[in-house]
């Protein structure tokens, strides 16, 4: 296992030329998210991510290559999907009443630690005419590495009325988690999963460096993901074949600047830009790892948002300001269900929503946020369009 | 959440007239469990935010930070609930070993004094801080996923069913573990360092001390009553370069070759009837730590052969030699045994390591505990990994 893993983690740093003392080092921490249930009355942080990086010269001429590791962990409790017969991955929603009853959903609820770890290499070409810092044309080639585990959870470890998920109280797996699981494999065995992708991220930057996120965006972005999660790739080590897939996204984002005042000390009072962008992405392969599948379990995916983002004044320090964003978004899934075997069903369905946020955002740490938001049609889901609100605060960081 | 607004409003005193972003980041620890992703994966990361500071003294640093530490370990129950007596007097036959969740953060203060020309660090650092820790504790991740997985710390299943294996326990001996085994405490941290260490990662020489002050009385604000303790912790490290061949063609002064001697003491008493597990220290390589009496000392004498930094300063391989030492004495904590007692620990063994560019390391350890605690078995272990940090 150990080795398997390595190799490719050996095989990108010995792709360092031999002048690595160059590089400088920086450390950053972002998004942490909240703990299981009732963790720390929910107010502290169970899981972080954070990376470093490093900056040096591969090629005379071009700006410097980036080198990151960004390492991850979380964790929470999960709810098994109810809307996947487990045999055969068929979604609930394309059944009848009548055939519901011949198929077998799983429930309940189970606690799931992961971790991953990310490294890359991204090197730039030429310089943005937006933005003379920047590079124009960015190449990155990364590897992923994703770990994860399904155990009970943990309110087992206190009187309660609980029943353990996978097993019975004498520990034996119960009926169905004993067989192979094509919908859900990463129940299967042990429950504990690797799952590993290797990535090509080329990217094109038109647009404009926003160093604090206060300042208006302006100009074009396009950028082609392609992951790739082969089960050669020490995917199919423990407990059967997790993971046998590739996926490719195309994106493009365009933004244009309504109007700008500014501090006297050069901050921003207040600022407004319009935005724009499409996504395309499709799964392939028979085996996708849990935390790379979609929404409604559809391959297909194609998205449209238009934006209008307003921000008010920079206070106290340069990452300190508020800001409003209203968003439309227009989404259709489409195509086979993932890890279905033999890909019987197929479905097109069109989401559309409409959210407002504002968010105040103090010294590039903490976010305040409040969402609202209006479903006009959930897709495949025989829901009325309705209202929803959220709020958050969180802890962030992002450099 | 009230520290948090604490921390904004004095930033926010501190800091009204500092132009734009100065923010730092910076991870001191990450640490892995066998158990979690094979000690492969982190599962818990230590980091800090620094605000933008001023020095208030020319040349020395001045330091305001927002620490936080977060992540699931596995710790070792070591004392029995109901009246505190050490298990490894007579060592139970059910597995000790849970999880813990926790967090602690700490809103940090640092003012050093003497600028030493050859480091970073002041000659003289003075530091305080306010700390909050919160722990839920719960069996550890293996439990009940296989047939010989029935037992746990808290309880065990019966065939049908939990059953409490300390019904109405008082849970003296652990008080953090009682009711839902859930902490939160609050606590004030004032400590000076003193650095006089060269260090260039293969080669190190000088003195480095290091002494703080815990109170964390159960009157604090916020806390939950879990814990009563005043800590004091002292630390000692010297260091000797026997033997080193530099790289004198390299402009980078690394080296060909060096041996480093290293002492590192450490010292800590604890006062307080309820003491939590977090505080207890007391460790040495391998699973036997020093029983909890209110004075614990741990040695480690260890020498390591460096071999060649390969093209950069941080990628290079090594070779450890340690023996750990360590003894307790005076009276036991969280016990209704308050007799004097002394119990001494030790351990050897062998790290190999080698380290990629500071980022990633392979390791491979070897060690015997010839003198665990009480009537724990003497046992010899080795490990091998590979982890990714800092």
């Amino acid at each position: 296992m150990k080795r398997k893993l390595l190799l490719p983690f050996l095989l990108l740093v010995l792709l360092f030329p031999a002048v690595a003392d160059s590089y400088s080092l920086s450390a950053f921490i972002s998004g942490v998210s909240n703990g299981p249930d009732s963790f720390g009355y929910k107010l502290f942080p169970l899981g972080t991510t954070f990376g470093f990086e490093k900056f040096f010269r591969i090629f005379n001429g071009l700006k410097d290559a980036e080198f990151q590791v960004e390492m991850s962990m979380a964790f929470n409790e999960d709810v098994i999907s109810e809307l996947y017969d487990w045999r055969t991955g068929r979604p609930k929603w394309s059944m009848t009443k009548e055939e519901e009853a011949e198929y077998e959903f799983l429930s309940g609820t189970y606690f799931y630690p992961r971790a991953y770890i990310d490294v890359y290499l991204d090197q730039g070409f030429w310089t943005n005419p937006l933005y003379p810092d920047g590079t124009l044309f960015n190449v990155k080639i990364g590897f992923n590495s994703n770990f994860s585990m399904s155990v009970e959870r943990l309110s087992l470890s206190r009187p309660g009325t609980d029943s353990p998920v996978f097993t019975d109280w004498d520990g034996n797996t119960r009926y169905p988690y004993t067989e192979s699981l094509p919908a859900f494999p990463w129940f299967q065995g042990s429950r504990n999963v690797l799952s590993n992708y290797l990535y090509l991220d080329l990217y094109l930057n038109l647009d404009r460096d926003t160093p604090t996120d206060a300042e208006p965006e302006h100009g074009f972005y396009m950028e082609l993901l392609l992951q790739y999660g082969p089960w050669w790739l020490a995917n199919n080590i423990m407990n059967g074949t997790q993971s046998d897939y590739f996926k490719a996204t195309l994106y493009a984002e365009e933004k244009l600047e309504l109007f700008s005042i500014q501090q006297e000390n050069g901050w921003n009072w207040v600022n407004m830009y319009f935005g724009h962008s499409n996504s395309l992405q499709y799964i392939y392969g028979d085996v996708v790892p849990r935390h790379m599948v979609p929404e409604d379990r559809l391959r297909g995916y194609l998205s449209d948002r238009i934006w209008l983002h307003f921000t008010g004044p920079q206070f106290m320090a340069g990452d300190c300001f508020t800001f409003i964003e209203l968003n439309l978004y227009n989404t259709i899934r489409f195509g086979g269900v993932v890890n279905e075997p033999g890909n019987v069903t197929h479905a097109v369905e069109l989401q559309s929503s409409f959210t407002a946020l504002v968010q105040i955002r103090l010294f590039g740490f903490i976010r305040l946020e409040y969402q609202v938001g209006y479903d006009f049609i959930r897709g495949i889901w025989p829901e009325k369009p309705r209202w929803w609100q959220n709020a958050a605060l969180s802890f962030y960081v992002s450099v | 959440m009230r520290r948090i607004a604490a921390a904004i409003l004095i930033f926010v005193a501190l800091s009204a007239s500092l132009p734009a972003i100065g923010f730092g980041y910076h991870v001191f620890e990450i640490r892995t469990e066998l158990e979690f992703g094979y000690g492969v994966f982190p599962s818990s990361v230590m980091y800090q935010f620094n605000f933008p500071m001023p020095d208030f003294i020319p040349g020395t640093k001045t330091e305001l930070a927002f620490r936080l530490d977060n992540g699931l370990v596995y710790r070792h129950l070591r004392q029995n609930p109901d009246d505190g007596s050490f298990l490894a007097l007579d060592p139970p036959s059910y597995p000790t070993e849970y999880t813990v969740l926790f967090d602690e953060f700490n809103l940090f203060f640092g003012q050093g004094f003497v600028d030493t020309s050859f480091s970073d660090n002041d000659l003289v650092t003075l530091f305080f801080s306010i700390d909050g820790r919160f722990e839920n504790a719960y069996e550890r991740l293996s439990w009940l996923s296989g047939p010989g997985e029935r037992e746990g710390v808290f309880g065990y299943s019966d065939g049908s069913g939990w059953v409490d294996r300390f019904p109405g326990s008082s849970w003296m001996g652990a008080p953090e573990l009682a009711g839902d085994r859930m902490m939160f405490q609050t606590s004030l941290t004032t400590g000076v360092v003193l650095d006089y260490m060269r260090e260039k990662v293969t080669r190190r020489d000088g003195v480095w001390f290091a002494s703080y002050l815990r109170l964390a009385p159960d009157f604090m604000i916020l806390n939950d009553g879990t814990g009563n303790f005043i800590a004091s912790w002292n630390e000692l490290k010297l260091s000797k370069t026997l033997f080193s061949v530099d790289n004198e063609k390299d402009y980078r002064d690394l080296s060909w070759v060096s041996i480093v001697l290293d002492n590192h003491t450490v010292y800590r008493y604890l006062f307080g009837d309820r003491v939590p597990q977090y505080i207890l220290g007391g460790d040495i390589w391998g699973d036997s730590d020093v029983p909890a009496y209110d004075s614990v000392l741990t040695n480690r004498l260890s020498l390591t052969i460096y071999g060649p930094q390969i093209n950069s300063r941080d990628t290079y391989p090594l070779i450890r030699i340690f023996w750990d030492f360590g003894v307790g004495f005076g009276h036991p904590l969280n016990s209704i045994h308050d007799d004097y007692g002394v119990e001494t620990v030790g351990s050897y063994g062998v790290r190999a390591e080698f380290i990629i560019f500071d980022i990633a390391q392979l390791y491979y350890e070897i060690g015997c505990v010839y003198d665990p605690a009480f009537n724990e078995k003497v046992y010899v272990e080795q490990r091998f990994g590979f982890s990714v940090g800092i």
